[in-house]
Order: structure tokens, then C-alpha cells, then sequence
């Protein structure tokens, strides 16, 4: 059932609809949060449930949404431990040898890829905030409850992993402009 | 060179495999979670909550009025004492699912009570809709000619009602704390309260109000810190309307 400005959804129906229309959504940026598709649907379904597990009815589709997309960003650096461990035998996963790159961009994008897996929970967490949902340092603090200090260095420390890491450019060359 | 442009597009570009989402488990998933849970707690755990507490907690005496949130309180730190010793498992019923439970449905009194000379107010200023939340705040003044020194509970118990009856209350989580309270004649504390709108009566099918006028009220309970001035009592506001839009 659709909410209209004087019939407030059931929620059950404001789940349905929020995974028909904005599931994808989600579950792209529980994919880039975490780094890999078995967390991501974890976190997706676990925010799900922990937003619309609490009584209270009224959600709309957009304030659900940005519910559910905290509670991911929540759920995942609270298993900062378990993404650490992933972490750990991520490159195992991986598939250099296999990977023969046609072309320098190609080549870039797995380096990349490569790289963002290496990352720490909050620096991942800060980076793909910063890039993907386009906040700035001040918003990524706010939705962090953090200290804008503490998202630039974040970032910084993100960025000099990834520049060493890519062996291909200096900190100073990556991503320097944190807005 | 990988610079900002790379590392945005490599975000924005990159595939993502597919995945599914269980609109069914998760439905399924959320009504347990609604539901009143059991929670088993080792006596360690209750005294760590109990020690949480703030000590003239104990003096909160069990009434049918007093706040959720003395009540809480009073039965942990009771659970400590009667355990104290004891390493055996011990379960209770989670707070903020009894608190909604013994208060669903109450019939929520009409008439304000201002005990020792304390006034409770209920500002919760519009619109407000009927699919969403309220929010406000709670002042307790001292009206009387005489300081007022005691504890309450943290947080203000806020009830809508409809003919009386509680549909919707407030707070819905388990808060197990006190603060005290030195009121000078004529001053006042504020507290900050939201109350979710919803109809708590038929919450398995959806809980929906309808838009409309109800009343809100307050109330808070308060515990003298001199036993000698006189025992725990409610303060209570006196019911005012809200339009549900």
C-alpha cells in the first residue's frame, strides 16, 4: 500500500517497496561499504531488520532508506573485526595471474579494487562516503560522529595505503582535495 | 595515475554481483524482533546493570503509577540484592517491551497532580502528522514557596491517548537512570521527549492512526531526598489536545 499524505503505510508494505524500488541501491553501496557480496547482503538484510524491527510505523520510502543506509554503515564498522579478517585473505580471493590487463584503465580498476580491499573498516568507510555519496568531510563527521579531524586523516591514510599499495603514484598525487 | 576522478568512478562504475534480498525473512525477522524477548542475563550481568543505576534508586517505592523507568530500575537493583551470591542464570523480560506492554491500552488519568508543588508541562508544538513523530519538550517548575530536592527518573513517561486510553508512549527503550533535581521556588528543568505515533492497540496490524484530534499528556515520578518530607509520588500534566494530521 502506498502512503498517501492521509494513510500512513503498514511498514510491511514500506519494506516490499523499498526492496522493489531501492534495493539495488542498497545493496550497491553495502557492496562498496564492505567490499564483497556475502557482507554486503548481510548488511543489507540486518539494517533492514533492525530499522523495521522497532515499533513504530509512519516511515516514508526516502526516511527508510536513509535509515536503512546508516544502520548499514553502522552494522559494518561495528564488524570492523570480522572485515578485518576478511581483509586478511581477501588477496587469496583474488585473481592476478588471470587478470592479463587489455589496457591501462582496466588495469587501474583492479589495481583500485585491489586497494579499497585493503583498506580499514572507517577508512573505507570514509572513502567510499567521500567519493560515492559525495560528502564532504564535515557531513561524512556528522554521519560518522567523529571529528572532521579524524575523517581527514582517515582519508589521507586511505589515499597514502592506495598510493603506495597502486606503487604508482605519492600521496600527495591521490586524491589530495578532500573538499 | 590513479587520482580523485579514478578512485569516483571506480565507485560509481564498478560492477556489483547480484544480490537478492529476502523481502520475506526480513519481514519475518522484524515482527520477532517486535516482539517481548527473554532475555538470560548471569547475576554478573544484572549487577553490572544494577551498578549502573543511581543509588537513591532504591528509594523509588513500586507503585502502579510510577514511571517505567523507576520501575526498571527499582527491579534490577532489587534483582542484585536478592541474587547478591548467586552465580545461577537469571531472566527478565525485556524492559522497553514490558514498559510498552503494561502501558498499551492503560487508561491514562484525565486530572493533573502536582505533589510537593512540582508542575509538569507538555509542549509538543505542530503539525504534527499522523504517520510520523512528535516532538517536544517536558518542563517541570517548582510552584511552590520552597526548595524541592529529590531525584526522578531520567526521562518523562509521554502518552497519547484517545478517549483516555494510552494508543502510544514514550519512552520505548529501557532507561535505567535517575537524575536528581534541586529546584529553588519558581525554577524549572527541561527535558527534550518524542513520542512515535502510532496505535500501539493494534500494532499486529499495522498500528495506524488516523489523523484527528487526541491528548497528550505527562507524567514523572519523583522521590523526595529527605524520606522525612515524604514518599515517592507522580507528577502529572494535565492532558492537552494534539491535532493529528
Amino acid at each position: 500500500m502506498a502512503e498517501t499524505e492521509n494513510t500512513p503505510a503498514r511498514w510491511e508494505d514500506v519494506v516490499t517497496q523499498l526492496v522493489v524500488e531501492r534495493g539495488s541501491a542498497l545493496t550497491r553501496y553495502a557492496y562498496l561499504i564492505s567490499g564483497n557480496r556475502e557482507d554486503a547482503s548481510d548488511l543489507v538484510h540486518d539494517a533492514l531488520v533492525k530499522t523495521f524491527g522497532r515499533l513504530r510505523n509512519g516511515f516514508t520510502i526516502a526516511s527508510a532508506e536513509a535509515y536503512v543506509r546508516r544502520a548499514i554503515l553502522t552494522t559494518y564498522l561495528d564488524r570492523g573485526r570480522r572485515i578485518s579478517r576478511w581483509r586478511k585473505i581477501a588477496h587469496l580471493t583474488g585473481e592476478p595471474e588471470m587478470q592479463e590487463s587489455p589496457d591501462a584503465d582496466t588495469e587501474t580498476r583492479l589495481d583500485l579494487q585491489s586497494q579499497l580491499m585493503k583498506l580499514r573498516p572507517r577508512e573505507r568507510a570514509c572513502l567510499v562516503l567521500r567519493y560515492y555519496e559525495d560528502l564532504k568531510v564535515d557531513d561524512i563527521a556528522e554521519t560518522l560522529q567523529i571529528s572532521s579531524g579524524a575523517v581527514k586523516r582517515y582519508l589521507s591514510d586511505a589515499l597514502a595505503r592506495m598510493a603506495v599499495g597502486l606503487d604508482r603514484a605519492g600521496p600527495h598525487d591521490l586524491g589530495s582535495n578532500h573538499g | 595515475m590513479a587520482d580523485d576522478s579514478d578512485i569516483r568512478s571506480h565507485l560509481v562504475d564498478a560492477e556489483t554481483p547480484a544480490i537478492e534480498i529476502d523481502t520475506d525473512a526480513i519481514i519475518s525477522r522484524s515482527k520477532a524482533r517486535r516482539r517481548p524477548r527473554q532475555f538470560a542475563v548471569g547475576a554478573v550481568g544484572v549487577l553490572a546493570a544494577a551498578s549502573l543505576v543511581f543509588a537513591g534508586v532504591n528509594t523509588f517505592p513500586r507503585t502502579g503509577d510510577l514511571t517505567a523507568a523507576s520501575i526498571m530500575a527499582e527491579e534490577s537493583s532489587t534483582s542484585a540484592d536478592s541474587d547478591a551470591g548467586a552465580d545461577t542464570a537469571e531472566s527478565y523480560r525485556a524492559p522497553d517491551q514490558e514498559a510498552i506492554a503494561e502501558t498499551c491500552g492503560a487508561i491514562i488519568p484525565s486530572t493533573a497532580a502536582s505533589p510537593y508543588g512540582l508542575a509538569l508541562e507538555l509542549d509538543l508544538p505542530g503539525p504534527v502528522t499522523a504517520s510520523g513523530s512528535a516532538f517536544g519538550t517536558v518542563r517541570l517548575t517548582n510552584t511552590s514557596d520552597a526548595a524541592v530536592t529529590g531525584t526522578t527518573a531520567a526521562v518523562p513517561d509521554v502518552n497519547l491517548t484517545r478517549d483516555s486510553v494510552s494508543i502510544s508512549h514514550s519512552p520505548d527503550a529501557q532507561i535505567l537512570s535517575v537524575i536528581p533535581v534541586n529546584l529553588q521556588p519558581g525554577q524549572s528543568i527541561e527535558f527534550a521527549v518524542s513520542l512515535a505515533i502510532y496505535d500501539c492497540t493494534t500494532i499486529d496490524t499495522g498500528g495506524m492512526v488516523e489523523p484527528g484530534i487526541y491528548t497528550a499528556s505527562t507524567s514523572l515520578a519523583f522521590v523526595p531526598s529527605d524520606p522525612e518530607v515524604g514518599e515517592a509520588a507522580e507528577v502529572r500534566s494535565s492532558p492537552s489536545t494534539i491535532v493529528l494530521q
